[in-house]
């Protein structure tokens, strides 16, 4: 019976262990196969049951009990997960984080609203810039499509459209583009002779401009070269649209004849659904240009358009146009000295850098929405990493390597980011919808389609990604820097969750100062957006019915008859309470000009102030309310014949008469469209509103009106004060003209107050969006102020408790976690303030009425964030006032 | 019989979960594990004590040395933290795999 037992002490002998070890193990062994002999003997009898034992005994395998005295790595399960190679380790860890987040829902889901908001916001202004300026033309080959333009950097001239001799002399020489077209955008075209007379905007395009898109028709032709020669009979292009409204789908409209303009023009094509080249144009006409009617440099002048052949860069063809530019120089200096040339993508060309300018800014400013989201998720996760030490330290102390603890948190940071990416890609298309129906009413070039793109979940995916490294990357490191053994000597929290601690508090001043910044922003936005819906233009928009009309007649003394036939017919429309007739439309419609005071000495015409005028009926003044302030206003004795006058308004008064009355002095308005261009001022006007911000002009300028029947106009706004409804005008202001002129259409109706609102939607559109970014980050960033206060309060209940104990008053231990607060408060909310005036000068273009410094704007800001910053800091600090000492102490 | 790497793999959750309640010595491990399986898994000590001392290696269980008065010391297992966590772990685990493996064979239980 002995026999297994000396063989036992034999085997374990030839592991060479320590003799305790030895000992232990034979210990434990020897009483294990005694208790198992005794039942085995029961069984088989002694003999089976001894060959049992010793076949035990005598296994080679017994030897792997020797593995744990030679303290071989220990290999843990969790170490062995976290260290599971491959997929399956990564399966595992996602697993894992999705079981973690949930245990704690709250924390999970603000987590996931949080950056849900970042990821959504931000995918909504990626759209709107993907389908404004990247998409691209939607043609074949659009990239390759350039737009040409000229610039004379030595007389200061950014861009300048090219003279034709200029654009042939390209068109010509060059050998890079397939096609090299020349185009004139926005013209306007009444189109008449077989229904009601209609305005349509309209290009005027060279055979190259539009083929070069390489759109086909939907019916019929394009033009050819043939239909540019002057003198050959005119014909034209209809867009889908107009086709489909105007002709209702008939196909039978090639080949039929209208009028142009007055002129027969016959219909040879309809451009497929969607096409609007060069911007959003419904008709096409040839561009005819024929040089030979104007010396080098002067008459018409043009876009012009080129198809990159396959495998030309942009560069080689601006080396290409440059050369023919510098010799155009050489032979024509005079017209073309200094000057430049230069191909860019079509888009950048006819996109208004203030565009760029202002959609870069959005994104930048919801960019730092998304940041402020992804430093309140690290925020998150740091303190439920500090709340892990424990069992992170225990990871680490089984073997779980750095790399894989920290993976672990990224893990889980990327379990949030893919939720909260999805729950983006929701927010995102709600975001976009709301944004299409908010730009509804307003035009935007053919090309732009806002919406979300299946490209874009590209971008949402790598807006989780960064998401992910950014909230992931600091817990995970801060959690495998644990120290294993501080922590497994400290009973409580540990020292890493306070170097956690220090780490948030520094994300939340960070996340503070972006918050600050952007509410800088949407405070300034909010107001302007506020500025503009309490203007008082200084004339009346409510009840008033406007539209325009152009002339095709060309003669001064028959377009002054016709305009006055108007009048009077307009004036006798029924529900019509007064009519005036203006050159354009207060508001938005003032002319550019400048006007030499007589007796005043200017060293040049540049030195002459500035000045906006219009030419007004007398009906302009009751019209619109403006009353003089003194003197008179234009009335029906200002003629033709009659000495001619002007009334200006009190700041041209101010900045030029300086006190003396300008009632009777002349003026020399240019450019002039007065006859002859000596005006008298007869009256002072109030300032009214003359242009919205976009313009980059003065809203409040000085400005003069002169007499609408003393200049000479081939268009006027109409505008027809009504008792009621402005729109029941619409239709017998329509046949009035349509009885003096059944080609002459009434174009641009719409009423006064929508003409204002028009020329601002894009305050009110992105002025908008700045202020839901800036309502978001500063819910983000009161919500992470209040974590990281209420986090660092409940690691410091205990030393708050011993305060307390020894005598603190609940004042002192509030002061306490106020003093943290306030100090992250200040940081961040300087900094942010700083940043934020800054971003506001680059975002001027949605600013009205408001300086990016405003002291008071300022103020609220600050206000605001301190009162949520202190708002988050109640609860952590009336939670730290019934810190228990004694249950603190006795945890220790 | 059970195929070994099922076994092995199984064996820790089985070890475990005996201890979840009350210390045990390895013999009564092995004993309960034979009964309670109906003899379909029984251990080695070859492969009972790697096991344990591994266990013990890792954490989830502690090995201590109890002496009775008049009796020879002898070694019982228990349950630590890690180890209850563990357990934790391969229950869910469990049954994720068993109700996976239900819904590809459509062997079920009970």
């Amino acid at each position: 019976m002995d026999e297994w037992r000396s063989r036992l002490r034999t085997v374990v002998d030839l592991w060479e262990l320590t003799p305790e070890q030895a000992s232990g193990i034979v210990d434990e062994l020897e009483q294990h196969l005694e208790e198992e002999f005794a039942g085995l003997r029961g069984r088989l009898g002694e003999a089976a049951a001894l060959d049992r034992i010793m076949k035990q005994v005598n296994d080679p395998a017994l030897q792997t009990v020797a593995v744990r005295a030679r303290h071989d790595p220990p290999v843990t399960v969790i170490a062995s997960r976290a260290n599971g190679s491959g997929w399956r380790g990564l399966i595992r860890d996602v697993r894992y984080g999705w079981r973690g987040l949930g245990r704690s829902p709250g924390t999970t889901a603000m987590a996931v609203i949080a950056l849900a908001l970042g990821i959504g916001l931000t995918t909504v202004m990626f759209s709107i810039i993907y389908g404004t300026l990247l998409r691209g033309l939607p043609f074949e080959e659009g990239d390759r499509i350039a737009g040409v333009m000229e610039a004379n950097p030595s007389r200061g001239v950014d861009q300048q459209d090219l003279s034709m001799h200029d654009f042939f002399a390209y068109r010509d020489g060059q050998k890079s583009f397939d096609a090299f077209g020349a185009y004139l955008p926005m013209q306007t075209i009444n189109i008449s002779g077989d229904d009601h007379p209609e305005r349509l905007d309209a290009a005027r395009v060279t055979a190259e401009a539009l083929t070069m898109t390489r759109v086909r028709p939907a019916l019929g032709r394009l033009f050819h070269a043939e239909d540019e020669v002057t003198g050959t009979p005119w014909v034209a292009i209809l867009s889908h649209s107009v086709w489909r409204d105007r002709y209702a789908g008939d196909s039978t409209v090639i080949g039929r004849v209208v009028r142009m303009n007055g002129q027969p023009a016959t219909i040879i094509g309809v451009m497929p659904d969607g096409f609007g080249f060069p911007s959003s144009e419904k008709l096409w006409v040839p561009l005819r240009l024929d040089p030979s009617t104007a010396p080098w440099g002067s008459g018409q002048r043009v876009l012009a358009v080129g198809r990159l052949r396959k495998g030309v860069t942009f560069a080689r063809a601006n080396a290409e146009l440059a050369g023919i530019a510098s010799r155009i120089e050489g032979a024509h200096r005079q017209t073309n000295e200094g000057v430049r040339v230069l191909a860019q993508p079509y888009i950048r060309t006819v996109v208004r850098s203030q565009i760029y300018t202002l959609l870069y800014t959005m994104f930048g400013a919801v960019a730092l929405v998304f940041l402020v989201a992804c430093t309140n998720v690290a925020n998150l996760l740091l303190g439920r990493a500090a709340r892990r030490t424990k069992e992170v330290s225990i990871r680490v102390a089984l073997g779980a390597s750095r790399g894989a603890i920290a993976r672990q948190f990224l893990v889980e940071a990327l379990v949030l980011s893919s939720v909260s990416a999805a729950v983006g890609a929701i927010v995102a298309q709600a975001g976009i919808l709301a944004f299409r129906a908010s730009i509804a009413d307003t035009q935007w070039p053919f090309w732009v389609d806002i919406r979300l793109y299946p490209q874009l979940f590209a971008f949402i995916a790598l807006a989780a990604l960064v998401a992910c490294v950014v909230s992931g990357f600091l817990p995970a490191i801060t959690a495998s820097r644990s120290d294993v053994t501080e922590l497994l000597k400290d009973e409580s929290l540990g020292s890493s969750s306070r170097r956690g601690g220090r780490l948030s508090r520094g994300l939340v001043v960070f996340e503070l100062a972006l918050s600050s910044a952007l509410l800088v922003v949407a405070a300034l936005a909010t107001k302007s957006v506020l500025n503009l819906r309490s203007l008082e233009p200084g004339f009346r928009t409510h009840d008033i019915m406007t539209g325009r009309v152009a002339l095709r007649i060309r003669d001064h003394d028959q377009q002054a008859a016709f305009f006055d036939r108007m009048e009077q017919e307009l004036a006798h429309l029924s529900g019509a309470a007064s009519v005036s007739l203006s050159s354009g439309l207060p508001g938005s419609g003032w002319g550019e000009g400048v006007a030499a005071v007589e007796g005043h000495t200017y060293a040049r015409t540049n030195d002459w102030p500035a000045v906006r005028s219009l030419a007004v009926t007398p009906g302009f003044f009751e019209t619109f309310g403006v009353t003089v302030l003194r003197g008179r206003p234009i009335g029906a004795e200002d003629r033709i014949g009659s000495p001619p006058v002007a009334v200006v308004n009190q700041r041209f008064a101010d900045e030029n008469f300086r006190g003396s009355d300008p009632i009777g002095r002349r003026i020399n308005i240019h450019p002039a469209d007065t006859i002859p261009s000596w005006v008298t001022i007869v009256g002072v006007m109030p300032t009214l509103y003359a242009s919205d911000p976009a313009s980059q002009l003065d809203p409040w300028p000085a400005e003069l009106v002169t007499a609408f029947d003393q200049t000479s106009h081939g268009a006027a706004s109409i505008a027809v004060r009504t008792a009621g409804d402005p729109s029941s005008v619409t239709q017998p202001l329509r046949m009035v003209v349509a009885s003096l002129d059944p080609d002459l259409p009434v174009y641009a109706f719409a009423t006064m107050s929508d003409v204002l609102a028009q020329s601002r939607w894009y305050i009110r559109v992105f002025g908008g969006l700045f202020v839901v970014f800036g309502i978001v980050a500063l819910a983000l960033s009161s919500i992470g102020l209040y974590a990281v206060l209420s986090f660092s309060v409940s690691l410091r209940e205990r030393e708050m408790g011993i305060r307390m104990a020894l005598g603190a008053s609940v004042t002192d231990v509030i002061r306490l976690v106020f003093r943290d607060g306030a100090m992250q408060l200040g940081i961040g909310i300087a900094v942010g303030v700083t940043l934020g005036v800054s971003a506001a000068r680059v975002a001027r273009t949605v600013l009205f009425g408001v300086q990016a410094t405003d002291p008071a704007l300022i103020g609220v800001v600050i206000g605001t964030l301190a009162v949520a910053g202190f708002a988050a800091c109640v609860a952590p600090a009336v939670r730290a006032t019934r810190s228990d000492p004694v249950r603190s102490l006795r945890s220790e | 019989m059970l195929g070994t790497d099922l076994k092995k793999g199984s064996a820790e959750f089985l070890v475990l979960s005996l201890l979840q309640h009350e210390r045990r010595h390895g013999y009564e491990l092995n004993k309960l594990i034979e009964a309670r399986s109906k003899g379909v898994l029984t251990f080695h000590i070859a492969s009972l004590y790697p096991l344990l001392y591994r266990m013990e290696d890792r954490g989830w269980i502690a090995g201590r040395w109890i002496e009775k008065a008049g009796e020879r010391r002898r070694r019982f297992y228990s349950i630590t933290a890690a180890g209850r966590h563990a357990l934790d772990e391969m229950r869910d685990g469990w049954r994720e795999f068993a109700a996976a493996v239900a819904l590809v064979t459509g062997v079920r239980h009970g």
